[in-house]
């Protein structure tokens, strides 16, 4: 443990130690709200209603994901294709510590400090939509969109995992990190809710992982799922973190035999 | 004028060249560009599944506006991406030398050396997806429009490499942020949503401060008639002006750079 605290707080140096790039990257992530905020507003202008939204919960669905995304966003993909493709991953096979773990840490640190800089964002966002934005009537709402959150957050870490693992077999992977940030959030429901896609395509998106990204803790926070749903949802949530750890285990231990047998 | 378009046309074959040698790379970002092209398409086909207009807007409209805004980012994405990217890397490293020394402008050498060679086949959808929103409009292609839409979409061109490259610029000053081509991208996804949506300051910002909304919805709104023939004379005297500001930019940013390294 003392081990992890250790990389904890030696990751968080050296965020702080790039705090303007940090202040640059999270002033940029907030961006595509303002093209949300005027598309949506001109879509409403003439319509009291659009695929079972109204104005204000159409406004609070597009705050909420990006807010959760943003809070939630983890890179580690970039990190992990360098080591693998440099082969600077040997200097971290040696140490005390496992990759994966020192990876997570070093992530989680990041996370903290970035999310101490989108919290001055997130609040003028709110501010500035008080007005409109539709907060969850009940108490387990609440609870239950903040404990979805974390599931967001080792989501897009595992996928991200995932993704930069894939370069142990494929050395350009990184040509694919772009989409990562498109396709995966488009999927995972933060530019449009599901009630937009054609039933077929919900119900697929519904059996995979990607809504807790974004479309299911939204979904909660508009009291849009039960309370029932919502537990079942978690639980489910939590499986396939379970299964995509797995994946990754088993994508890393066959990686590295190969990328020692490379490296010899 | 004329070695400098044998030079350019020099430079891009050397990456076709680079680019038959590694084609593991090229094809995964040619994979990368149609599934974020895909994306794109989806989110105004979904829209407009559930609303017929934007901004008074139809489908078709919508969809044209779409591939412009595809066709130019291609285009850009093909010729200036990777000079830009690597900029503030010239800048950090010194490298930005090897252009200084050399015998032709450095700024051509500097800004369109290097090409993405995936991003012209990815104009292949685009223009596909251009075609069918004209056949859906019903709009038949006359002499003037398509020159007019044409001559519109290299002014658009001219207009996104002088931002982008202000942009860049940045990196004389603010050398900690190695992804300024971030921020290019970031403004550029506000052009792809009919204009009319936007208004007030933030409608004026994109129009004259930061002309990004006039490099895709120029084009397509002349093509389209909702607009004059006298927007063309405002996309040159834009690309014009931005041209000549680059270019001093680029010089107080030299300035600073050769300060800076001795």
């Amino acid at each position: 443990m003392r081990k992890y605290l250790a990389i904890f707080r030696t990751a968080l140096q050296s965020s702080i130690t790039w705090r303007g790039a940090f202040w640059f990257y999270v002033s940029l992530s907030f961006l595509p709200l303002i093209a949300y905020y005027y598309l949506w507003t001109a879509v409403f202008q003439n319509r009291a209603e659009a695929a079972g939204f109204s104005y204000h919960s159409l406004l609070t669905y597009a705050v909420v994901a990006l807010l959760i995304t943003r809070f939630t966003s983890s890179w580690p993909e970039f990190g992990v294709m360098e080591n693998i493709r440099e082969g600077t991953l040997t200097k971290y096979l040696v140490q005390p510590t496992s990759y994966l773990g020192y990876f997570f840490t070093s992530r989680v640190a990041f996370r903290v400090f970035a999310n101490l800089i989108n919290a001055p964002f997130a609040m003028l966002i709110i501010y500035v939509l008080r007005d409109r934005l539709l907060p969850p009537a009940t108490g387990w709402q609440w609870l239950a969109t903040m404990l979805a959150i974390p599931i967001a957050y080792v989501m897009q870490f595992l996928l991200g995992m995932l993704l930069g693992l894939v370069s142990f077999w494929i050395s350009e992977a990184r040509y694919l990190i772009p989409l990562k940030e498109t396709a995966l959030l488009f999927v995972g429901g933060m530019a449009l809710p599901y009630a937009f896609f054609p039933a077929a395509v919900q119900t697929m998106l519904d059996a995979l992982p990607f809504k807790y990204l974004a479309a299911f803790p939204v979904e909660i926070f508009l009291g849009q799922k039960t309370a029932a749903e919502a537990i079942a949802g978690l639980a489910v949530g939590l499986i396939w973190l379970g299964a995509l750890f797995a994946l990754m285990k088993l994508m890393w231990r066959r990686g590295l035999k190969k990328f020692v047998a490379v490296g010899n | 004028m004329q070695r400098y378009i044998r030079l350019f046309f020099r430079y891009l074959s050397t990456d076709i060249i680079r680019e038959a040698e590694f084609r593991g790379g090229f094809f995964l970002l040619l994979v990368s560009n149609l599934i974020e092209f895909t994306v794109t398409v989806a989110f105004f086909s979904l829209l407009y599944g559930s609303v017929p207009t934007v901004g008074g807007w139809s489908y078709p409209e919508a969809l044209f506006l779409v591939a412009t805004y595809s066709i130019i980012g291609n285009l850009s994405g093909a010729f200036f991406l990777r000079n830009f990217a690597r900029f503030s890397e010239y800048i950090r490293t010194g490298l930005l030398d090897t252009f200084l020394t050399k015998p032709v402008d450095a700024q051509f050498a500097a800004t369109l050396r290097y090409h993405a060679i995936s991003n012209l086949i990815s104009l292949l959808p685009s223009v596909a997806l251009l075609m069918i929103s004209l056949h859906r409009l019903g709009l038949t292609i006359t002499v003037v429009n398509a020159v007019g839409y044409v001559l519109l979409l290299v002014l658009g061109l001219i207009i996104v490499y002088c931002l982008w490259f202000a942009i860049s610029l940045l990196a004389f000053w603010l050398t900690q942020i190695n992804e300024l081509q971030e921020l290019w991208f970031s403004l550029y996804d506000f052009a792809r949503y009919p204009p009319p949506i936007y208004d007030g300051g933030v409608r004026i910002l994109f129009t004259f401060v930061i002309p990004v909304l006039t490099v895709v919805a120029v084009p397509t709104e002349f093509f389209l008639e909702h607009t004059q023939p006298a927007a063309i004379g405002y996309n040159v005297a834009i690309a014009a002006t931005l041209l000549i500001v680059t270019r001093l930019l680029w010089k107080v940013g030299l300035r600073r750079y050769a300060s800076a390294s001795s």
